[in-house]
């Protein structure tokens, strides 16, 4: 007796046709241009499959296909489907009900994710029969006639994994070959390439593709010796023997390695938007030289970003200060990427699925800042089976673990520290010993709600705390230092994909910060200050589409923090942007609290429109920003500012932020765009306190204007180069003028230069990138002001030059070289004793009317993977500043600055790590 | 034991983030930074002006007051040149919100209106000849803001000319700059004087370091023998040797700062802090600093020792208070 007991459906990528890119809507009746294939990078690939209910006549049909056309739009929603080869009523409409509720991973035409219309052949069969107990032989009997001999068959199934990390493979075709005759392993090599090849040639005689949990399934294979060969585009053919024995079902697992691992990327499901947006590929960047494979500090190779001095890590971008350019984390803001000296990033680079840097001219969704943006999107936890990672080296060590909890809910859990305080004080040569430690975690979970409904609930946190102490025996010099930084972060995220291409996305969050915490002695003068801040966003988006050439994407973007500093100091401010030393504003000794709450808020609209056949797109935005800044504080013992030592404050600040992108495809090969956009940013809270700022202070005010082009002469190489201009309004400069507050909005600048990235993507076995930039950023303390200065850190030429090339069974091997022109710095023109303590006191120069050496350094890395069938092992060498150049960082000077002498930077560094995968 | 220099690190703090770039500061502060090799700031070896002491440290307008300079010129040991000191006060008022001590153009400029000549002295090493100025009525912006101590000042331009070192060679220059605390006539408050060293004393090697648990430091000098000026004691390159520094009684005196809101104009008394600098014209000074709780040094001559046995070594000791309130003292040691 056949039973039907289940069905599934088979994957075919009959064709694959890119649709019109870059933000055309998702346009399920918009023909295919016949040369678009050749723009497609990166195929979507299935990810949530829906079984199709059988109907009833499959189990007189045995098997049924119904080819589907499926629209795929720039987030791997389904847009549309049409059954393009029918295999009965009842069959293409399980079908298209089933594939409807399909997401796929999006396509991608280089970086840019495209929609994609693709064809998928619904298989609908009958399961295999259950394996028949052989039954007694019968007895013979004198009247009966032999039977006719009937070939015995079994059942042969199985699953298809990536080999190394035990991911399944969808869309892997399998193949039986039957009865294939041995090699002769005596045969001789010509004998023994001959039958190889004569193997491969073989025609099969089953053939099935593997669904989207990577499992495959033969009702009825003949007993014998097969060949089974397992394949598929983007893989490494394996073939296996398999005996299949009489009465004994087979069910076999096969570990394949793909072929081309830094396409396998897959992206979060965004639109591009941004006009000099650069999307790195984590597989790739994660071995950058001089990285220690740090996903996120791969950003700082890119064009417009400055050089931090010591390998800091600060993101300066386009001449902006560090504090100017926005990092998200699934939409919400970080305050810190990197840990204690830029080590590491604060958000393990395993947790990390795509990471966007847009240095300038960035459209109406985001806002806040006037500097660049970052946006780090977090994956999804692998799934089926757990996966994770243990890694060591002699920074830090990390873990990770993740897999499913339930079929919908799935769990990610990672963690970091570091150790570098252990030997740290082995290696530290001066009598002062920096005693850095740092953590870091992420917890995820991810639930499935729905086929158009995700929600992920993400905690996730940073701290580190230095001390930094005296080596000296001498228990008379007392001095120690402690600083101790956090921020934590819990978010929620919803996201809803409608029917016809729309999306939804709500994101609330809540933290919980310590900028700074630190207490000093020195000597008999004691320092503290303690800041803590309280941060709650809100972030929804909607992409809508309203035409095939327009879509409407708007949102709303609240941010809000409570900022509370109890401090103990004498009166005055640490040095701002263009300051040397502390500043005195008013005097006293200053002892008290004071609270800030930043809030705002913006709606935001903004309208890709396509036009001519999708070559134009023009993308207007408005973003209204409104903020409101109050707070008190009470610092008693402050006297002589311009500001009360007490008070309360309370004022709005509402501004436009009109934005406009045009992208023009000239023809597919190259492509003219700009940008202009106008920005605010809120100051920091703490310069809202009477005694170190000022409670009136307005948000700083930006307008960028970027221009520019890309080509691609190939499908893997792109070159793209910008021009920008950058002004700047109502910076916060020192008051000049006894009376005024500590700090005023008089401070204006402005930044220009051009870049060029030109990046060619994994090519046999070869990626690289050259990224220069050549600006300059400028400053006036005062718009009255007559001559320009340099901002602190105008580096005029930037170059990283990055190569790296795969050798075969998992060696790699990769470059990079640096070359930056020197920071500026005020230099020292002289110096007096004061006479009252016994200290000198330096005479400055012109503000950074000096400059140090050009900076130029070599990184080497070595990688050598070894792939097992379900973890890898690899290990590498990471080695910094290969020729040991010794790249001035800063000056330090003698007593009475008579005498000064360069501060190195990063030694000749090699780090060597290990890593396992499962 | 460290010989590197105090150093002071500029061009990149601000690189780091905000804790920290005041953490770079204080290191430098308390002494070191990465591979430098600078002589450290006690080490003698060249024109300096060590101390300004006036008398009364804090005037009235109208007072008269006496202002004495410790300058010093040493070439490996040995006195150098004469040394001329020119004094000058100014009146321009510092730049708003600056934390310097004088106007820049006070110490860059010869001559100019704001810059009032008090007189000029002269002498060799340690000279002490004295000028006598009348305190001036300032303005509220010459003043500029009070400090901690709830004190303004007047900057005095002190500078310290000597030949140089070699026939042909151009002048040797330094500048310093002491604030006469300027004493309000309206204030009720008591002025400012200076403090007293009592002397110096050598501690015995067997003195348990426990004996002022608590920082304190007993003025009892029994046991301790004292460093006379006239007979210098013996130093050696094998044993370190601790000396202590004591003020006379009254040295530390009190006085009274706002507390809380200015407006409410309430007082709070505070009492000095007396600090102590140490020179020498040879070996290792540790700490070269130091406050009242722990004012002890250790002078040892495993670096810098003189070429020759016999040599003396001079040491001067510099003690002062929070408000401008100074004293010095000198003091040498045989090489043996």
């Amino acid at each position: 007796m056949t039973r039907f007991a289940a069905r599934f459906g088979s994957v075919l990528f009959a064709t694959l046709l890119a649709l019109p890119a870059r933000a055309a809507p998702p346009a399920p009746k918009a023909a295919a241009p016949a040369d678009a294939p050749a723009a497609l990078t990166v195929a979507p690939k299935l990810l949530h499959f829906v079984a199709a209910p059988s109907p009833a006549s499959l189990a007189e049909r045995g098997e049924v296909s119904v080819v589907l056309s499926i629209d795929i739009d720039e987030q791997g929603a389904v847009s549309h489907v049409e059954v393009a080869e029918s295999g009965g009523d009842d069959y293409d409409e399980a079908a298209l009900a089933a594939a409807k509720q399909f997401q796929f991973s999006p396509g991608y035409a280089g970086t840019t994710p495209v929609p994609v219309r693709i064809t998928y052949r619904y298989r609908f069969r009958m399961q295999a029969p259950p394996v028949p107990t052989p039954a007694a032989p019968p007895e013979k009997s004198v009247e009966e006639k032999p039977a006719e001999p009937q070939p015995v068959t079994v059942p042969f199934d199985g699953r298809v994994l990536r080999k190394g990390d035990r991911v399944p493979l969808i869309g892997a075709t399998v193949e039986v070959v039957l009865d294939v005759p041995e090699v002769d392993p005596k045969a001789d090599k010509a004998a023994k390439a001959a039958a190889q090849a004569q193997l491969a040639a073989a025609a099969p005689a089953f053939t099935a593709e593997t669904d989207a949990e990577g499992r495959f399934s033969f009702a009825a294979v003949p007993v014998g010796r097969h060949l089974v060969r397992v394949g598929g585009t983007g893989l490494v053919t394996a073939q296996a023997r398999e005996a299949l024995r009489a009465g004994k079902a087979l069910t076999a697992t096969y570990y394949v390695e793909e072929r081309t691992k830094y396409s396998t990327t897959v992206r979060a499901a965004r639109l591009r938007r941004e006009i000099v947006e650069r999307s790195l590929d984590i597989d790739e960047i994660k071995r950058i030289p001089g990285t220690q494979g740090d996903t996120l500090k791969a950003v700082q190779n890119l064009p417009g970003v400055a050089r931090a001095p010591f390998g800091l890590g600060q993101l300066i971008v386009w001449g902006s200060n560090p504090a100017d350019t926005r990092v998200y984390v699934d939409g919400v803001y970080i305050p810190t990427l990197y840990h204690f000296g830029g080590l590491r990033s604060t958000i393990n680079s395993e947790v990390v699925q795509s990471l966007d840097f847009t240095p300038g001219g960035y459209s109406a969704e985001h806002g806040w800042g006037v500097g660049g943006l970052v946006e780090v999107e977090t994956r999804k936890p692998r799934t089926p089976g757990y996966h994770g990672y243990v890694q060591l080296d002699a920074i830090d060590g990390s873990l990770l673990i993740e897999g499913p909890i339930t079929k919908n809910l799935s769990f990610g859990l990672s963690a970091r520290r570091s150790w570098i305080d252990l030997f740290l004080p082995l290696i530290t040569p001066n009598n002062f010993q920096l005693s850095p430690v740092y953590y870091d975690y992420q917890a995820r979970l991810r639930w499935r709600a729905s086929s158009r409904d995700d929600v992920e609930v993400m905690i996730f946190g940073s701290d580190d705390a230095i001390g930094v102490k005296t080596k000296s025996p001498n228990p008379q010099l007392t001095a120690q230092f402690d600083s101790h930084i956090f921020y934590h972060r819990l978010l929620a995220r919803w996201e809803h994909r409608f029917e016809g291409g729309a999306s939804l996305s709500i994101t609330p969050s809540v933290g919980f910060d310590v900028p700074f915490d630190f207490g000093a002695q020195l000597g008999n003068v004691e320092l503290s200050a303690h800041a803590s801040l309280v941060p709650y966003s809100l972030r929804s988006v909607l992409h809508l589409p309203l035409a095939p050439f327009l879509r409407l994407d708007a949102g709303l973007d609240f941010e809000g923090s409570r900022y509370g500093l109890s401090a103990k100091s004498p009166a005055g401010g640490p040095p701002v942007e263009g300051e040397e030393a502390p500043r005195t504003f008013g005097s006293g000794q200053l002892d008290g609290t004071g609270t800030v709450y930043v809030h705002q808020i913006a709606p935001w609209v903004s309208l890709p429109l396509t036009l001519f056949d999708n070559k134009l797109t023009v993308t207007g935005g408005l973003r209204l920003a409104i903020f409101s800044l109050s707070g008190n504080y009470d610092f008693p013992g402050l006297s002589g500012v311009g500001v009360p030592a007490s008070d309360h404050f309370n004022h709005p600040y509402f501004g436009l932020e009109p934005r406009l992108s045009v992208r023009y495809d000239v023809v597919p090969q190259f492509t003219l765009k700009a940008a202009l956009g106008v920005y605010h940013q809120a100051p920091d809270a703490g310069a809202l306190f009477g005694p170190f700022g000022n409670p009136a202070a307005l948000p700083q005010r930006s307008v960028h204007y970027v221009a520019g082009f890309e080509v691609n002469p190939t499908r893997t190489l792109n070159v793209s180069v910008e021009g920008f201009y950058k002004e700047l309004r109502n910076l916060l400069v020192r008051g000049e003028v006894s009376g005024q507050p500590a700090l005023v909005n008089d401070g204006i600048g402005r930044v220009y230069g051009m870049e060029v990235m030109v990046r060619q993507q994994l090519w046999k076995g070869l990626w690289a990138w050259v990224s220069y930039t050549l600006s300059r950023s400028e400053r006036k303390d005062h718009p009255d002001t007559p001559d320009w200065r340099v901002f602190q850190y105008d580096q005029t030429h930037i170059l990283t030059a990055i190569a790296s090339y795969q050798f075969p069974r998992g060696y790699q091997v990769g470059l990079r070289f640096r070359y930056v022109t020197g920071n500026p710095y005020t230099a020292v023109d002289g110096s007096y004793i004061d006479l009252n303590t016994g200290r000198y006191q330096p005479i400055y120069g012109p503000i950074y009317g000096s400059r140090l050496a050009s900076f130029n350094q070599l990184d080497l890395r070595f990688d050598k993977i070894w792939t097992f069938r379900q973890w890898k092992l690899a290990v590498y060498v990471d080695i910094q500043n290969l020729y040991n150049a010794k790249n001035p960082e800063a000056y330090q000077a003698n007593y009475d600055y008579s005498q000064t002498q360069p501060i190195a930077g990063i030694p000749f560094f090699p780090t060597l790590g290990i890593r396992g995968d499962f | 034991m460290t010989t590197k220099s105090r150093c002071a690190v500029f061009s990149w703090t601000r690189a780091l983030p905000a804790a920290l770039s005041l953490a770079l500061p204080a290191i430098s502060l308390v002494g070191g930074c990465s591979g430098a090799d600078f002589d450290p700031a006690y080490y003698l070896n060249g024109l300096r002006i060590l101390a300004v002491k006036a008398e009364p440290p804090e005037a009235a307008p109208g007072d008269e007051v006496t202002l004495r300079a410790l300058a010093v010129d040493f070439d490996e040991g040995k006195a150098g040149k004469p040394i001329t000191l020119e004094w000058a006060w100014c009146g321009k008022p510092v730049i708003y919100g600056s934390s310097d001590l004088i106007n820049v153009d006070c110490l860059q400029n010869e001559t100019a209106d704001y810059l009032h000549t008090i007189g000029s002295t002269g002498g060799t090493v340690g000279a002490d000849d004295a000028v006598t100025f009348t305190m001036p009525t300032l303005t509220n912006e010459q003043l500029g803001l009070p400090d901690t101590t709830l004190g303004v000042y007047l900057a005095v331009r002190v500078t310290a000319r000597a030949p140089g070192l070699k026939a042909g060679d151009p002048e040797r220059q330094v500048q310093g700059v002491y604030r006469v605390r300027y004493h309000v006539p309206q204030s009720p408050l008591a002025p400012n004087k200076n403090p007293s060293l009592r002397g110096v004393w050598m501690l015995p090697d067997d003195l348990d370091a426990a004996e002022n648990p608590d920082g304190g430091v007993s003025d009892d000098v029994s046991g301790l023998t004292p460093l006379d000026e006239g007979t210098p004691l013996a130093a050696t390159k094998q044993t370190p040797v601790r000396l202590r520094p004591l003020y006379e009684d009254g040295s530390i005196e009190s006085y009274s700062v706002l507390d809380g809101n200015p407006s409410d104009m309430k007082v709070k008394t505070l009492t000095e802090t007396l600090n102590t600098r140490w020179y020498a014209t040879f070996g290792v000074l540790s700490p070269a600093s130091n406050g009242p709780d722990r004012p002890d040094t250790s002078f040892g001559l495993e670096e810098r020792a003189p070429d020759e046995k016999g040599t003396l070594i001079d040491l001067y000791v510099i003690g002062r208070d929070e408000r401008g309130g100074t004293d010095w003292l000198h003091r040498q040691l045989v090489y043996r």
